[in-house]
């Protein structure tokens, strides 16, 4: 019967426990970081999306099918 | 012709047309699609370069016509890579990016449905997610695509950072992302000290373990777990991911560019006969094979569209990406051992492509590579030579004698039959498949740079 029984599952059930964990952590690490920004002057933000550099958009280059030799997907 | 490796989503699947690759939306998939582009969540993570860009297109070309909802057009990719060639920094930026779509489309009551590192391409120097259908509808329960995450990125990441960055390369046996279980076993008492780590690595693992031997099926999916749960999940994943840094770590060729025995004359002239060549064939696409950080490389993005830079040194590859990273470059560093190149893998070995299969290219680069492949491979010039004609149509390849300090040092510990790491024997095989373009020594050094053509 286990071979049947996708291990899929155990991933799924285990974010119950670590998703209540994990909302401790969180607001410890938050609470961390303003204590640690009142004594610093600048603090090291994280990484954000808005950090990735914005691309042309589609239409502003090549039209479809321009030098699309050796593309793949 | 659908894609080989597009055969998992039930609610589309990317086919190629005409040289265009296209991809379609099933009618199962209508709500899914329709609410990313309603809601703006894919034209805000397109303006962000996060998702890779489409428009629809008129679905006349739809190999599968009786299921098509819509045909997109995405913007074409130039080179695909696969993670197992990433060095650790690109698996980390391609994970951290998982992370903040996910994060973004939660925000806009969505959810990645999956976290497949196979999903992620490097374009421009920074990844970017290529499956726009990745999206479905926010519900409060597990997030699905947990397990994949953390054996597709997680795991492979802890591995290369506590371990050996050499073992991102079990991504190649384990296409599906190295098995929590297994990234447990290997990772066993060196993840004291990070709960997260120990959580998503080795509590996971055992719940699997007690899934898979409990006598019935958990219908996990049908309990609920807050959105705000959820978000907590992917924030200490990011903060997990994000603390894995990769240890220095000197290797033979990770500091190449200080020492070696070029003199500053030598390597300037070298610098500039080789542009000089590209600007003589002008490529479209170059792959430069030893490329080591790349100094040769960046002189070809200048003459072509894109350039691949394989090297077989992890160290050294990961300080190309580190150059060119968020720098909007055409330059694609990767790792790759020329003597063992990525083969065609996974479902009738179709959905990877082979290193070889992903070529030939307009122009390839072989520099102070040869000596290496002939003297420490034991591979003849001739193997060489016909390995060349099938990756290039052009080649710039420099040929270092036994004369040479580094090569001397090299003979010194091996045996080499003189005749067979000669000029004349390098240039009878080379000639075999290619006719000879220019010739040109390098001044101050006993070295010789070739341009050659490939024989039609």
């Amino acid at each position: 019967m286990a071979i049947y029984l996708d291990p899929g599952t155990g991933s799924l059930v285990i974010q119950f426990t670590i998703g209540a964990i994990t909302g401790l952590l969180v607001a410890a690490r938050l609470f961390s970081r303003s204590l640690a920004a009142l004594f610093r002057r600048k603090s090291k933000a994280p990484r954000t999306p808005e950090q990735h550099v914005p691309r042309k958009h589609i239409q502003d280059t090549a039209a479809p099918g321009e030098s699309l030799d050796e593309t793949r997907k | 012709m659908i894609h080989p490796a597009s055969f998992r989503d039930p609610d589309g699947f990317v086919f190629q047309h005409d040289k265009s690759f296209y991809r379609q939306i099933n009618h199962t998939g209508r709500a899914d699609y329709d609410l990313a582009q309603a809601c703006g969540l894919h034209s805000k993570l397109q303006a962000m370069g996060m998702l890779i860009d489409h428009r629809e297109v008129v679905p006349w070309m739809s190999p599968d016509p009786s299921n098509v909802y819509k045909v997109i057009l995405p913007q074409q990719l130039p080179f695909v890579s696969h993670p197992y060639e990433w060095s650790f920094t690109q698996l980390k930026d391609a994970a951290l990016l998982t992370l903040d779509i996910q994060l973004t489309a939660m925000d806009h009551g969505m959810s990645l449905k999956d976290a497949s590192a196979f999903n992620v391409q490097f374009w421009d120097g920074q990844p970017v997610l290529i499956d726009t259908l990745s999206f479905e509808q926010l519900k409060p329960s597990p997030w699905i695509a947990y397990q994949q995450y953390c054996e597709h990125f997680l795991v492979p990441l802890a591995l290369a950072a506590i371990i050996d960055p050499s073992l991102i390369r079990m991504l190649q046996v384990h296409l599906d992302g190295i098995p929590v279980g297994v990234g447990s076993r290997l990772l066993k008492h060196k993840l004291w000290g990070s709960l997260s780590l120990s959580m998503h690595i080795h509590w996971h693992a055992r719940s699997q373990v007690i899934a898979e031997s409990y006598a019935r099926p958990i219908c996990a999916k049908q309990r609920e777990l807050s959105i705000k749960t959820m978000k907590n999940l992917i924030l200490d994943l990011r903060h997990a991911t994000e603390r894995l840094e990769k240890k220095h770590s000197n290797t033979t060729w990770g500091n190449y560019y200080h020492d070696n025995n070029y003199s500053s004359r030598a390597m300037e002239c070298k610098l500039k006969i080789v542009e000089d060549y590209l600007s003589l064939v002008r490529p479209n696409h170059v792959w430069d094979l030893g490329a080591n950080e790349g100094m040769f490389s960046r002189i070809a993005a200048k003459h072509a569209n894109l350039v691949v830079s394989w090297d077989l040194d992890h160290q050294a590859v990961e300080s190309n990406y580190l150059k060119i990273r968020g720098s909007r470059t055409n330059i694609l560093p990767l790792v790759l051992d020329l003597t063992n190149p990525s083969p065609a893998l996974g479902w009738s070995n179709r959905e990877r492509a082979s290193m070889l299969e992903r070529g030939p290219v307009d122009l390839a680069l072989g520099l102070a590579l040869v000596h290496h492949l002939n003297i420490t491979n034991h591979l003849s010039f001739e193997q060489i030579a016909a390995f060349f004609a099938q990756v290039c149509k052009h080649l710039i390849i420099e040929f270092v004698p036994g004369t040479d300090s580094q090569t001397s040092m090299m003979l010194s510990t091996r045996t080499c039959v003189s005749h067979e790491c000669s000029l004349e024997s390098f240039k009878s095989a080379f000639l075999r498949h290619f006719t000879l373009t220019q010739e040109d020594p390098i001044p101050d050094s006993v070295r010789t740079l070739y341009l050659f053509r490939r024989r039609e």
